[in-house]
């Protein structure tokens, strides 16, 4: 009899992300039940189809065996009644079962109680399905009368343990040992009593269980055909998982449109087919869209003819439909739809979305002057880079948005770098060698998307972020950090609160809000690129906001923590700023009251601190920084700070604070910790 | 080869023999028809419903002036709503499809995931889009929530896209060639005209001052009705105020931010609606 566990969960189509998450769960619930019940195995494994979820694991066997426990009952010498109770109340019928053992010159009674280890089919009866239930899905559903979730419905749950059925119950339905194939081919139960039985049975009913197999079938099919055709595939990984999960066993189908569709541009045929269709493209040698494409089902080849015809028919379809878009959008000029922008309303309060793109073209002016680019040449186009938003193209396939602009663009005749600035403006990120346009209007953009959505007065709660804004934000910061631009975001919103002043529309007072938001999108980005959280804090405030800067303090600053020097000088600060908490206001530093030689020589190089270049802050000096954690701990070391004289104690108490004031203008070292 | 009328009437005798309650279009114009009555309000509580109709279903903005064979602004949908679901509802399903020619054996019936919402109708279900041979040709959910409230049991909710469905089964690439009957009748003639102009209406023509008048009177007079404990003509304003929403949106006169205010607006009317309903039930 083998020992090993077998669980498949059988239902309705489940989403690709639900097959993913719900084996990744299920194993890890079960490692730690088997850990949390000390029993041992040889192995586990996972797996999923589109229509279930299993787990197998073998050799099962309980670590520890049955163990006994010594339970003392009444003296030798107690009362009769004594004896009895303990008997009663440990279910002892005999007394031939107690023993007696002394302990300190007093003899007792001892019952040896045996205990049992539970059942190892008992726990998986009544663990099972807790773990079902624990599983926790994106979306999950109830059915008919049913209150338990499940990603989609559950029609049966095989469970065996050795070789025979468990004996639970999850939504309403009783385990058994029964399973199905593949139901495209066959609806007959299957039987299993192990797992050899259950993965062969499977294989013959056109069940291929793996999802690597699935998906490595799959590749070796385009692979293939690529060869024969010399063509190359690309395809993003999302994609081929969700094609490889839809189905059990994957067959592949290859399909060619006619040339005449080419007229349509390649990135609309490419989402429409990937995208829409979830189908695969391919390219040529040179890189160009190929006219073939590829799907996916459990059908057997013999229905080829059929199901191509079929795809190809709705590619055709959708072809025309982006075809009728092109024609219909292309009949208005750039001119005219600016002014259907004007009727269309941004946010509430918010003007309309021709404003948006006067607010965008003189937002790109001004960051082109502080970024010392030269946009006049191509000042006259930016009004138009908003409006491919009232494009057909744009209503039907939304993530094509800017792709459709810098294709009108073209259309238009506008220069080159103006079509690659719409097309670019929504990327997350753009990559230069030095400004351009593409940076300047995709920073204009994003920015006054962002001060909008703060002068609108909604709020982001939670994890939800329906207006993109946090998406936008990082984006925003990682542009200006990976293209090294000095900019200083909150000077550029001041600017924002005048062109919406112009505007006569609503405008945020309090730009320390967004200043504060952005805070913390960039403490995450900085986080996820490896940064400490209290470093990168130390690095902000709410007066500036120049993430290029912003990096560069983080980058010095966690360098300057690993130093031995930079250790010495937190702990010296810190031993500072535990003692300036309550400084006298009303009073100013007196410099003829410091005369002891630390307390001048800690004058002195506050002195120097102040007169340094304030882009030399951003490095950190270590020779500098080892000087002044010399000089504080010098004076804290020698002076008394509450002196009894009022005057020198308030003038100490104020050198202190200002040396704490002027460390603190660049760095928040208050909030840094050193770990030994 | 089975017409559009004939198709109506394979499934609608189909489920009626599952017993579905045959039931007729609701007279209002709707986007979907999840928003007739017969679906949506009693999709809520507990007591068991069966029905099949079918929904003229109008959608402003998927006017193509008649000139895309693949596009309508003003369609038919079949709806099937079953609470609770049967256990064996995938398979019935695929029963209804032997009914009008598709054989699931011959052709490939994927059920692509698809978490379905209403927005407007705060409801939201599971289930799938299902595609045969890569073209959708029904929507099926399971309820989970409608008005804002859960759904206990939950409810199938099949709907068939009839044109989709006629086109595949006549083998016609153009919507305006679905024969409508034996006699030669087309879809087009039927409705080719009505096409053309109302896309005209609904992408200029619409008056915008009436659309934005007649939104905030439908908020508002939905409001009053539920003070006044008429949650049936409030939830039909509701439905009018969506369809207004739809031409103001087919006009371009809302931005993609404004959107969501006036879904949200329309989705807290349905929701008062809905308790209210099930308050009275109670």
């Amino acid at each position: 009899m083998m020992s090993d566990l077998l669980l498949e969960i059988y239902g309705e189509e489940l989403p690709s992300s639900a097959q993913i998450l719900g084996e990744r769960q299920l194993y890890q619930s079960f490692l730690e039940l088997l850990e949390k019940q000390k029993i041992v195995y040889s192995s586990i494994k996972t797996f999923s189809t589109s229509r279930r979820i299993s787990i197998v694991i073998k050799q099962i066997s309980k670590k520890e065996k049955d163990s006994s426990v010594e339970i003392r009952g009444p003296s030798t010498g107690a009362d009769k009644m004594a004896l009895m109770g303990f008997m009663k109340s440990n279910d002892i019928n005999d007394l031939k079962k107690l023993i007696k053992k002394k302990i300190k010159d007093r003899e007792y009674y001892f019952y040896i109680k045996k205990l049992k280890q539970k059942n190892l089919r008992d726990i998986f009866n009544l663990e099972i399905p807790l773990i079902l239930s624990s599983i926790k899905w994106k979306k999950s559903m109830r059915w008919a009368y049913n209150d338990q979730k499940w990603s989609r419905p559950i029609k049966s749950i095989l469970g065996i343990f050795e070789n025979k059925k468990l004996a639970f119950q999850f939504a309403g339905i009783n385990c058994n040992f029964f399973t199905y194939g593949n139901y495209h081919y066959s609806k007959k139960k299957i039987k299993c009593t192990n797992f050899e039985v259950y993965k062969s049975q499977l294989k013959k009913l056109y069940v291929i269980l793996d999802p690597k197999e699935r998906k490595n079938k799959i590749l070796d099919n385009l692979e293939e055909f690529c060869r024969n055709n010399n063509l190359k595939f690309t395809f993003e990984e999302g994609l081929i998982e969700r094609i490889s999960n839809s189905v059990e066993r994957p067959n592949l189908f290859f399909g060619s449109f006619d040339n005449k569709y080419f007229k349509i541009p390649e990135f609309i045929l490419e989402t429409i087919i990937t995208e829409k269709q979830d189908n695969f493209c391919f390219k040529n040698k040179n890189g160009a869209l190929s006219n073939f494409f590829a799907f996916v089902s459990n059908k057997e080849k013999s229905k080829k003819k059929i199901l191509v015809e079929g795809n190809l028919n709705v590619l055709k379809a959708r072809f025309l439909d982006a075809e009728f878009f092109i024609k219909e959008d292309l009949k208005i000029k750039p001119e005219e739809r600016l002014k259907s922008l004007s009727s269309i309303v941004y946010y509430e309060n918010l003007g309309n979305l021709h404003q948006r793109s006067l607010r965008i073209k003189k937002l790109s002016e001004i960051i082109a002057e502080k970024l010392d680019y030269n946009i006049e040449k191509f000042s006259k186009y930016l009004i138009f880079s908003n409006i491919d938003l009232t494009s057909e193209v744009v209503k039907e396939y939304p993530s094509l948005q800017g792709l459709a602009g810098g294709f009108y663009a073209k259309k238009f005749g506008f220069p080159k770098d103006v079509q690659e600035a719409f097309s670019n403006q929504y990327k997350i990120s753009i990559l230069r060698n030095e400004v351009d346009l593409s940076v300047l209007l995709s920073l204009a953009q994003k920015i006054d998307s962002i001060f909008c959505f703060f002068s609108s007065q909604k709020k982001i709660s939670g994890s939800g972020d329906p207006f993109g804004i946090r998406r936008i934000s990082i984006s925003l910061i990682k542009i200006l950090t990976e293209n090294k631009l000095d900019l200083d975001l909150l000077q550029i919103f001041y600017c924002c609160q005048k062109l919406n002043l112009e505007q006569r529309i609503q405008s945020i007072n309090d730009l320390e809000l967004i200043i504060n938001f952005l805070n913390k999108r960039i403490e995450v980005f900085f986080i996820d690129e490896g940064y400490k959280a209290e470093v990168i804090k130390s690095c902000l405030n709410l007066k500036s906001f120049n993430p290029h800067l912003i990096l560069i303090k983080t980058e010095n600053l966690t360098k300057f923590l690993k130093t031995e020097i930079g250790k010495n000088f937190i702990k010296a600060f810190n031993r500072l700023n535990s003692i300036v908490e309550n400084t006298e206001n009303n009073y100013e530093l007196n410099q003829s009251l410091l005369k002891k030689r630390e307390e001048i020589e800690l004058f002195e190089i506050i002195k120097s601190f102040k007169n340094k270049k304030e882009t030399s802050h951003f490095r950190i000096d270590g020779v500098f920084y080892e000087k002044m954690s010399y000089a504080i701990n010098s004076f804290l070391d020698n002076i008394i700070v509450n002196a009894e004289e009022d005057a020198l104690r308030i003038n100490r108490k104020l050198l202190l604070a200002e040396c704490k004031d002027i460390l603190s203008s660049f760095f928040n070292f208050s909030i840094l910790q050193i770990d030994d | 080869m089975l017409s559009f009328q004939e198709i109506i009437f394979n499934l609608q005798k189909f489920w009626v023999s599952k017993g579905c309650l045959l039931t007729q279009p609701f007279d209002m114009e709707m986007g979907a028809a999840t928003f007739h009555p017969l679906t949506a309000l009693k999709s809520l509580g507990n007591k068991k419903w069966k029905s099949v109709f079918v929904q003229p279903c109008r959608r402003p903005s998927d006017g193509r002036y008649g000139k895309n064979p693949n596009r309508l602004q003003h369609y038919y949908q079949l709806q099937v709503i079953i609470k609770p679901n049967p256990t064996d509802s995938q398979e019935i399903y695929l029963e209804s499809l032997s009914k009008v020619g598709i054989d699931h054996n011959i052709n490939d019936i994927k059920f692509i995931e698809d978490d379905w919402e209403s927005p407007t109708l705060g409801a939201a279900g599971l289930g799938w889009e299902i595609q045969c041979n890569g073209m959708e040709i029904s929507q099926f959910t399971y309820f989970q929530q409608v008005g804002g409230i859960e759904c206990k049991p939950v409810s199938l909710e099949l709907t068939y896209g009839l044109e989709r469905l006629a086109m595949f089964i006549q083998k016609v690439d153009n919507i305006f060639d679905i024969k409508w009957d034996n006699s030669g009748m087309t879809y087009g003639d039927i409705f080719k005209k009505n096409e053309e102009q109302m896309s005209a209406y609904n992408f200029t023509y619409a008056q915008k001052k009436y659309l934005f008048d007649s939104f905030s009177s439908f908020d508002k007079g939905c409001d009053d009705l539920i003070k006044n404990n008429l949650p049936l003509p409030a939830y039909e304003l509701c439905i009018k105020a969506s369809h207004t929403f739809n031409l103001l949106d087919a006009r371009g006169l809302i931005s993609v931010t404004e959107r969501q205010a006036y879904i949200l607006k329309i989705r807290s009317l349905v929701q008062k609606c809905c308790n209210l309903i099930l308050e009275n039930d109670e």
